[in-house]
């Protein structure tokens, strides 16, 4: 599964540390999930869209492999 | 009754299944104890006495103790993250003890054949086990947050 998390956060001029704040989780979950080693649970996804006022489809794409 | 049990366990797992840990200030209070107890060990083994075994032994499980409030304590940074890396180095402690504490007696036999009564593992102890699982888990769950 293939995230847009990076351009969201640089469209929206935030830092890893900004985004992990607003969320409530650790910067190294947002470096882990940009990075695709970990998948995030529907609510922390459901978060993050609602972050960037975005749906959740826009920032996860699954792959050919999923 | 069932079903309040049942209840109970849903509302658990919707907010993650999120163990209750302790404090994150108890990880330097498990590490204190750890550690106090292993100089502890040392002195013992070195001043000898008539209670050394009962020391001895004492000072064993506290460290057990202390590896265990170590393992219960919360992170820095607990999220659901570090929540899911806590089960999964739940399940590898498990299966590398298990594995492990079920292929030492044969590795014991085959050792002794060659090197009659030079090795003497422990490897029924409690302590030995306990220890195993705790630093096992210990170890995956660091390895694992660096890693993952």
């Amino acid at each position: 599964m293939k995230n847009t998390i990076h351009v969201q956060r640089a469209i929206h001029k935030m830092t890893q540390a900004d985004l992990s704040e607003a969320i409530g989780v650790s910067r190294q979950t947002i470096n882990s999930i940009e990075k695709n080693r970990y998948v995030p649970s529907t609510v922390l996804a459901l978060k993050i869209a609602r972050t960037f006022k975005v749906s959740v489809e826009e920032l996860f794409e699954l792959e050919e492999q999923d | 009754m069932r079903n309040s049990v049942l209840n109970k366990f849903c509302e658990f797992e919707k907010k993650g299944g999120v163990f209750p840990l302790l404090p994150t200030s108890f990880k330097w209070i498990g590490v204190g104890i750890s550690i106090s107890a292993i100089i502890g060990m040392l002195i013992v083994y070195y001043q000898g006495g008539e209670l050394r075994l009962f020391y001895k032994d004492l000072c064993m499980h506290l460290v057990l103790i202390g590896l265990f409030i170590l393992a219960l304590s919360r992170d820095k940074h607990e999220d659901e993250r570090t929540n899911q890396l806590r089960y999964r180095a739940f399940a590898f402690a498990f299966v590398l003890g298990t594995g492990m504490l079920l292929i030492l007696p044969f590795i014991n036999i085959i050792l002794n054949s060659f090197y009659k009564d030079i090795l003497e593992w422990e490897y029924q102890s409690f302590f030995f086990i306990m220890s195993s699982y705790l630093f096992y888990y210990l170890m995956y769950f660091n390895i694992f947050k660096k890693q993952l």
